[in-house]
């Protein structure tokens, strides 16, 4: 008898252990859950003199260095495309000015949402849209995503309302010379770009934040102001090979990232810009899972967390970063 | 003194080899070490075609005109609706922002009228009027809101100015290409 009642409560007291352990892991899962990422080439600059882009790797010619040896360079334009469960985020937006990319030798482009379908997901299902910065490079095509809510700083649009203020011409928020913005406190803020942000805010598919935020379980916005633009934003993404940080132009180059090296240095304090490098460190503990906007070495085993690319619309680059478990490759 | 035949084969083979290495080491030293592109190159695009001196005359005078009031102004129009949308929802307040900025689009459509265009550019410069009465137009529409409040206005608005900046792009494309350089 008293054996038969010691093992009845051991298995009653082993279902309980089990049960509660099942339950703490359904809970821990909906805290925190894994996103699949992808990233996609939205266009391609081409021949960018290696100075303007990394004042600390101007090229010498005749160098054998390597930090000078590099004349010129290709620069992608990269979009994060992140899933989380049934959301759809895609991190910058990138661009569409045609007739530009005829004419000035940018090479690649592709209309995003077609790249989208490209990777097998329809632009209507975008759900969220967080600009890393609000320059028209980054922030465009977002009429596109007629259900995607846009995530901007308010310091971001602090800095446009300062320098449409400013009393003096020569501080403004549109690109000020034919030659394109040079290291001015504001620049690049163009008409369409800002009219599409009015248009989200007039739908109510904006939200304005105030520095740091969770948009969704484990992804995670982080202010990283001046790190480029004023109102510059990093974001955190829960993966199942770790976590990545995205960072626009605040990131412009993984290589500056591992080397703790500035780059694109447009309107960015460089203090700033090395205390978001850290931030990425930090959250990740190191500057592998580090996305960047604007690396040259994307999509080649150079830069290997993209180093599982194809060539998609218009050779422009796609590469798969991570997948759920259960998620299919939407490598072609 | 005569060596065996064995050691002679072998003595000639390792002479010719260690001649072979320097000569590789030679040639290495000599060739210039060409680094990798990081980035696969793609095609070129095409080339622009460059501007006449009419052209370039008559996008040096509508330059000014472009990016000191037409481009400043568009956006100050659109962050207008920004402003009032997310901070202080004061129709009276826009208003204020907003009528200097009808009248300042309509002084710019003046002067851009009054420029010697090139037929090669009438087209450019069609779209730029179109843009600049849209600007107007929009402004006009945002007033409205002062007088009955109804958000419809901005949305009338917003639509015009976002046409008006792609007429822009369009124009801006052809006579300053440059001026997207990445950001």
């Amino acid at each position: 008898m008293r054996k038969q009642v010691r093992r009845i409560a051991l298995a009653g007291a082993l279902a309980t252990v089990g049960f509660a352990g099942f339950a703490a892991m359904n809970s821990a899962a909906a805290q925190e859950q894994n996103c699949s990422v992808w990233l996609v080439e939205s266009s391609r600059f081409m021949k960018v003199p290696m100075g303007s882009f990394m004042p600390d790797r101007a090229f010498i010619p005749g160098s054998t260095d390597w930090k000078h040896n590099i004349n010129t360079v290709d620069l992608p334009v990269n979009v994060g495309v992140i899933k989380c469960g049934s959301e759809l985020i895609l991190y910058d937006s990138g661009w569409k000015q045609q007739e530009y990319h005829k004419m000035t030798g940018t090479e690649h482009w592709a209309p995003l949402p077609d790249q989208l379908k490209a990777l097998g997901f329809d632009a209507n299902n975008v759900t969220k849209i967080v600009i890393g910065h609000g320059h028209w490079d980054h922030a465009g095509q977002l009429s596109d995503f007629p259900n995607g809510v846009i995530y901007i700083q308010r310091e971001e649009l602090n800095a446009i309302e300062w320098a449409l203020n400013y009393p003096n011409p020569k501080i403004a928020a549109v690109n000020n010379s034919p030659g394109g913005c040079f290291r001015t406190p504001a620049c690049g803020y163009e008409p369409l770009t800002v009219a599409e942000i009015f248009g989200k805010v007039l739908n109510g598919k904006a939200v304005i934040v105030n520095g740091e935020a969770e948009i969704l379980p484990g992804v995670k916005i982080h202010p990283a102001f001046r790190a480029h633009t004023a109102g510059s934003q990093l974001l955190e993404v829960p993966t199942s090979i770790g976590k990545l940080v995205f960072g626009s132009d605040a990131y412009s180059s993984w290589e500056g990232i591992r080397d703790w090296m500035p780059a694109n240095i447009q309107q960015t304090d460089t203090v700033q810009q090395i205390l978001a490098y850290e931030k990425c460190y930090k959250i990740t503990g190191g500057y592998q899972n580090c996305v960047s906007a604007h690396e040259p070495l994307t999509y080649t085993d150079a830069y290997p967390l993209t180093k599982n690319s194809w060539v998609a619309l218009n050779g422009g680059r796609m590469a798969e970063l991570a997948l759920v478990p259960g998620e299919k490759s939407h490598k072609p | 003194m005569v060596l065996p035949r064995a050691r002679v084969y072998a003595l000639s083979t390792v002479f010719f080899a260690l001649v072979a290495m320097v000569g590789v080491a030679i040639q290495r030293e000599l060739t210039p070490r060409v680094v990798p592109s990081p980035v696969a190159g793609g095609t070129t695009g095409p080339e622009q075609n460059a501007l006449s001196a009419e052209e370039e005359a008559y996008a040096a005078a509508l330059w000014p005109i472009h990016s000191e009031v037409v481009e400043v102004s568009a956006v100050d129009l659109s962050f207008a609706g920004v402003a009032y949308v997310i901070e202080h929802h004061d129709a009276h307040r826009l208003e204020a922002q907003v009528l200097p900025l009808r009248e300042i689009f309509r002084t710019a459509a003046g002067k851009a009228q009054a420029l010697v265009v090139p037929a090669s550019m009438r087209k450019a410069h069609d779209w730029y009027l179109e843009a600049l009465g849209l600007y107007e137009t929009a402004s006009a529409e945002m007033v409205k809101v002062a007088a009955d409040g109804k958000v419809e206005h901005l949305i009338e608005a917003q639509s015009m100015s976002q046409r008006a900046a792609e007429d822009l792009l369009k124009v801006g494309d052809v006579l300053w290409p440059g001026e997207y350089k990445p950001n």
